[in-house]
């Protein structure tokens, strides 16, 4: 296998709500044989409310340069992470000024421009390859799966490593682990509403809804997806969707590594799938 | 109508707040015109405006932007609470009615979370990085005044 050791970023949610992302990357990466070192004191990549681009290269420089210390590449599972990561990294290596001024901030923002940043979706299919994968999947998820992109894995073409309109990454990795696709494709790259969960609560939670009512009426196991801001949205606030927007949905949703972590035969309580909100019992039946 | 000179119009145009910065503007446009960019430069553009009193900003999204920029200033990662404790308050204009606001929206959440272990004790308390010096270096020299 061409992947053997990289540098891992977990990002600030990996701690609280989407710990279950970050316990079932680990895991996966794992049982792949892929070690992963954690980015030795990260900071925050500056997520979606940092809008002076210049501040989100200084940040996500002193990361990059941590991992390029390393002499590995970084990777990361959440999706806002990998765009500012890879965003950061195209502009410091285009930009030997840009490069110059960061440095001049501090010498731990010294970065040359050597390491890639990738996305763990990116990794998976890309990298270590469905064959590979194909190999070492152990259990078949007899699921039909609603997968979910957002924004940032298509989106915008600058960092993009899937399609912007018809993203189909995670709808292969579902259906090499025996999943079934349900009809979803008007809503895969769609906005989950996320960003404005906390100034427009009205507006995000119509969008989530939406998403998940489509998952629902496709006859849907469960949405798989790949960003904790999404997950937040869509799981840890579907009770509050319900009660707002007084409808009954009650969709699990789950984390592709999460889903990628049963099929290579991991313990569901090591991939944390008693730690998503919407409970996930019924999809672990499923998995023979 | 930034091309236009419609300063004014654009720069209090309410829709500035409601984007997602989803990206699909700046995949679809034709002419690659990188248009989420172009709307966050306007919006921070808008910001100033509005600190001078210039404009008036019909939206909570400046506070919560910058609230969220001030964690990661004070402890270099997002500490969800504390970002609750600035925004709910400055919003709502008064302490009181802040934490009214923000149990509103989170009590079920947070219980949620916390019987899942998502939320534990160790969430209480910010998560630092060990080289906060560096943080203020970068918010000092890069961020806006």
């Amino acid at each position: 296998m061409s992947v053997t050791k990289l540098a891992y970023y977990p990002g600030c949610p990996s701690e609280a709500t989407a710990i279950d992302q970050d316990m079932s990357t680990k895991a996966v990466f794992e049982k792949l044989g892929v070690e992963l070192v954690e980015v030795e004191d990260w900071n925050c990549c500056g997520a979606a409310e940092v809008e002076d681009p210049e501040l989100v290269y200084a940040l996500n420089a002193r990361n990059l340069a941590i991992a390029e210390k390393e002499g590995l590449d970084i990777v990361t599972p959440c999706s806002i992470c990998y765009y500012n990561l890879e965003r950061s990294n195209i502009a410091l290596k285009a930009d030997d000024e840009l490069r110059a001024k960061v440095k001049g901030i501090d010498s731990s923002l010294d970065y040359n421009g050597k390491i890639k940043a990738k996305h763990v979706l990116d990794v998976f299919v890309n990298d270590i390859g469905l064959e590979e994968l194909s190999n070492r999947m152990s259990k078949k998820l007899n699921l039909k799966v609603a997968p979910y992109y957002g924004c940032y894995l298509g989106r915008p073409p600058e960092t993009a490593f899937d399609d912007p309109d018809d993203p189909d990454l995670m709808d292969k990795l579902i259906e090499l682990m025996g999943g079934e696709i349900v009809p979803f494709s008007q809503m895969k790259s769609l906005c989950c509403g996320g960003p404005l969960m906390m100034t427009r609560s009205d507006i995000a939670f119509e969008m989530a809804r939406k998403i998940l009512d489509t998952a629902k009426s496709a006859g849907a196991d469960c949405i798989a997806l790949a960003c904790p801001l999404c997950g937040m949205m869509l799981d840890g606030k579907q009770a509050d969707i319900e009660k707002a927007l007084h409808v009954e949905i009650d969709m699990p949703v789950v984390y592709i590594t999460q889903l990628l972590g049963l099929a290579l035969g991991i313990d569901a309580k090591e991939l944390g799938l008693n730690k998503n909100a919407v409970d996930t019992k019924d999809i672990l039946g499923k998995v023979v | 109508m930034s091309l236009l000179g419609m300063r004014n119009e654009v720069l209090s145009n309410p829709d500035l707040w409601v984007c997602l910065i989803c990206q699909t503007c700046t995949a679809r446009c034709p002419q690659d015109v990188e248009i989420s960019d172009l709307l966050s430069a306007i919006r921070r553009i808008a910001e100033k405006e509005a600190e001078a009193g210039n404009i008036k900003i019909d939206s909570s999204r400046p506070i919560f932007d910058k609230a969220f920029q001030h964690q990661l200033e004070k402890y270099g990662r997002l500490y969800d609470i504390g970002l609750a404790k600035e925004y709910y308050p400055k919003r709502e204009g008064s302490f009181f009615k802040g934490m009214m606001a923000m149990m509103k929206d989170y009590k079920d959440f947070g219980m949620r979370m916390f019987k899942k272990g998502k939320m534990g004790p160790k969430a209480m308390f910010p998560a630092k990085v060990k080289d906060l010096a560096v943080m203020k270096k970068i918010f000092g020299e890069m961020g806006e005044k």
